[in-house]
């Protein structure tokens, strides 16, 4: 990992593209939470990676050395998200509605009974209101703080604070519905 | 049935676990890509340096003009300078001694004329050498010969740091009929004197005169020259691209290489409307309309009505550019005034404004007075909003253009069709730049 990263600090061809094939594949989970496309999400994911090279020099990890990947991959995530929300921001105002979809949830299903998945994860958070799938995925998934959230979205720190909450309310609401939906069948 | 914090856990560790495969193909993009980025970061530099290039020799074409007088005047600076005798000098040396020797002489030889001196052979006079107030040299025009001599020649000899001598040799009809020599101090002031008088004499010149006199006279000639290969235009150039009518307009130096090219460049304001549209919706993008979960708010006295929220469809984009232009165009000129035009131009935008336009669907419901039925309408708003994308501040262009120039009184009428191709794209959006139109100028 750290010759890895060494080696992409030189600009070290090798180095650079064994770092793209290894995360490709993370970053591309990251994307796709924020574009919904997959063909956006390409995109999104290279300007990542010409972020995350010019920025690797500045990534500093002092904890245990099984948990640097993990710190990495915390890293890299953050810049995708980052990358992510300037290109909404820049493509369209982000609608700060909340109007409930009309989508029943009699077809939300999981597939394994005692697990999520990653599909019915994507699901789950799906049904939210976008800026409200947007706040979850940036405070819970990359961490963000809501402060660093407000100052991204512009909205007030309250703000997203009450649409966390309100998202994962939802989110348990939901996840209930369809466990005993599951149960009574 | 897990607890809440459970859930988000899980569903944190599942996302973050979560790796999708990898795309065939996408780390060859990337290079692919970064190469064109960087390539486009060269382009960007090239473009500044031939600018500056071209900015740097245009400010030294003018310089010339000024660079005479300067001269004249360095020259008079330097002459009075000791430094006329050192080793490395010795064909100015000869002209400074022998000019400020003819200068010297001119109270002699209007003496000798007046036929009242007369000379002592073999004495030396030195110019600066004086007795009660007067040189040498005054002193022996006072005591010249009375003979009237119709020819003097002077002739430097030797030098040393502190010292100059030399020979006046004054004949009648080819004969020599008196050899002065003389002695001066290095520093003599004469020298002075006689540079600002040796535009005076006309035709008394003496042939090392034109001598002295060669180098100087080249920077002027080669200065006229070059203000003639300077040509200067005022530019107007409207066109159009995908949108609306761009314009621009500006002043321009041009440069004369040699008959066949030349090179040019100025300023211009460029104003440049674009867009780009997008396709309509899909059949399966078409947007419900529903209400579930709004509440009709009929009552059996008042009417009342609920609404959807508005689903919004990108439908196009616009976007309107202001900035300065600097360009620098290669021109080739065919016969009778035509020419083909080839270069780059970067624009440093002033003032942007991206916009999108929106169709906002929205479903209305509205109850009918007996509360049974609800009418429900589909409104459909059309809105524009603008975008907070930061766009880059400078935007490069190729130019091509072929025109005419036609010769008008003093002046010359261009008229020149061009298309202007940017290096890439604008915005996130892709908006196209490229614009095409007519260029109209006035050169002088």
């Amino acid at each position: 990992m750290d010759k890895l990263i060494e080696g992409c600090i030189k600009k070290d061809f090798r180095s650079e593209e064994l770092l793209y094939k290894t995360y490709f594949g993370y970053l591309s989970g990251v994307a796709y939470r924020y574009t919904k496309e997959r063909n956006e999400s390409v995109e999104l994911i290279n300007d990542s990676f010409v972020r995350i090279f010019k920025k690797l020099d500045s990534f500093a990890f002092n904890g245990p050395p099984d948990e640097k990947q993990k710190a990495f991959k915390g890293w890299i995530g953050r810049i995708t998200a980052n990358v992510a929300i300037d290109r909404i921001r820049a493509k369209r105002a982000i609608i700060y509605l909340e109007d409930v979809t009309s989508e029943s949830k009699a077809d939300l299903t999981f597939e394994a009974p005692d697990t999520l998945t990653y599909q019915d994860i994507m699901t789950l958070v799906g049904r939210l209101p976008d800026i409200q799938q947007l706040i979850f995925n940036m405070h819970e998934i990359e961490g963000f703080s809501h402060e660093e959230i407000a100052v991204k979205l512009n909205i007030p720190a309250s703000t997203s604070r009450v649409y966390l909450t309100r998202a994962k309310a939802k989110l348990v609401t939901l996840y209930n519905t369809v466990t005993n939906m599951r149960h009574e069948k | 049935m897990k607890n809440e914090q459970d859930l988000f856990n899980e569903i944190e560790d599942v996302l973050h676990a979560h790796q999708d495969a990898y795309v065939p193909g996408a780390w060859e993009e990337f290079v692919k890509n970064k190469r064109r980025r960087r390539g486009l970061v060269y382009i960007r530099i090239v473009a500044a340096a031939a600018i500056l290039l071209m900015l740097g020799y245009t400010a030294w074409l003018f310089v010339p003009a000024n660079k005479v007088d300067n001269t004249a005047n360095q020259t008079k600076t330097k002459i009075k300078k000791p430094y006329i005798y050192s080793n490395r000098q010795n064909e100015r040396r000869d002209s400074v001694i022998i000019e400020s020797t003819v200068a010297s002489l001119r109270d002699v030889d209007n003496n000798l004329n007046t036929g009242k001196a007369y000379y002592t052979p073999n004495q030396s006079y030195g110019l600066n050498n004086s007795t009660n107030g007067r040189s040498d040299i005054q002193r022996y025009a006072q005591n010249v010969p009375p003979i009237a001599p119709n020819d003097i020649r002077i002739t430097g000899k030797s030098n040393n740091f502190q010292t100059v001598t030399g020979e006046i040799s004054v004949h009648q009809d080819s004969l020599e009929i008196a050899t002065l020599p003389f002695v001066r101090n290095a520093d003599d002031p004469i020298v002075a004197k006689t540079e600002s008088k040796r535009y005076d004499r006309g035709t008394q010149r003496l042939n090392y005169d034109s001598l002295a006199n060669l180098s100087k006279l080249k920077p002027v000639v080669a200065t006229e020259k070059k203000a003639r290969n300077l040509s200067y235009a005022v530019l107007l150039s409207p066109s159009v691209g995908n949108q609306k009518m761009n314009f621009g307009t500006g002043v321009e130096v041009a440069y004369d290489i040699n008959k066949s090219f030349s090179v040019s460049s100025g300023i211009s304001y460029s104003y440049v409307n674009a867009g780009s549209n997008r396709s309509p919706l899909s059949a399966d993008a078409t947007p419900n309309y529903s209400l579930q979960g709004y509440t009709p708010l009929a009552s059996a006295n008042t009417l009342s009505y609920s609404t959807s929220a508005p689903s919004q469809n990108v439908q196009g984009v616009k976007l309107a550019l202001s900035g300065l232009e600097i360009p620098l165009n290669f021109q080739f000129k065919t016969a009778k005034g035509f020419y083909l035009s080839a270069g780059i131009s970067a624009m440093s935008v002033i003032g942007n404004n991206l916009s999108y336009n929106y169709i906002s669907n929205r479903a209305v419901s509205v109850p009918s007075a007996n509360g049974l039925t609800n009418t429900i309408s589909i409104i459909t708003e059309q809105t524009t909003q603008k975008s907070n994308e930061n766009l880059s501040g400078y935007i490069g262009f190729y130019t091509l253009s072929a025109g005419k120039k036609i010769s008008f009184g003093r002046g010359k009428l261009n008229f020149a069709p061009f298309i202007k191709v940017p290096f890439n794209r604008v915005s996130s959006e892709n908006i196209q730049l490229i614009h095409g139109g007519v260029q109209l100028g006035i050169g002088f």
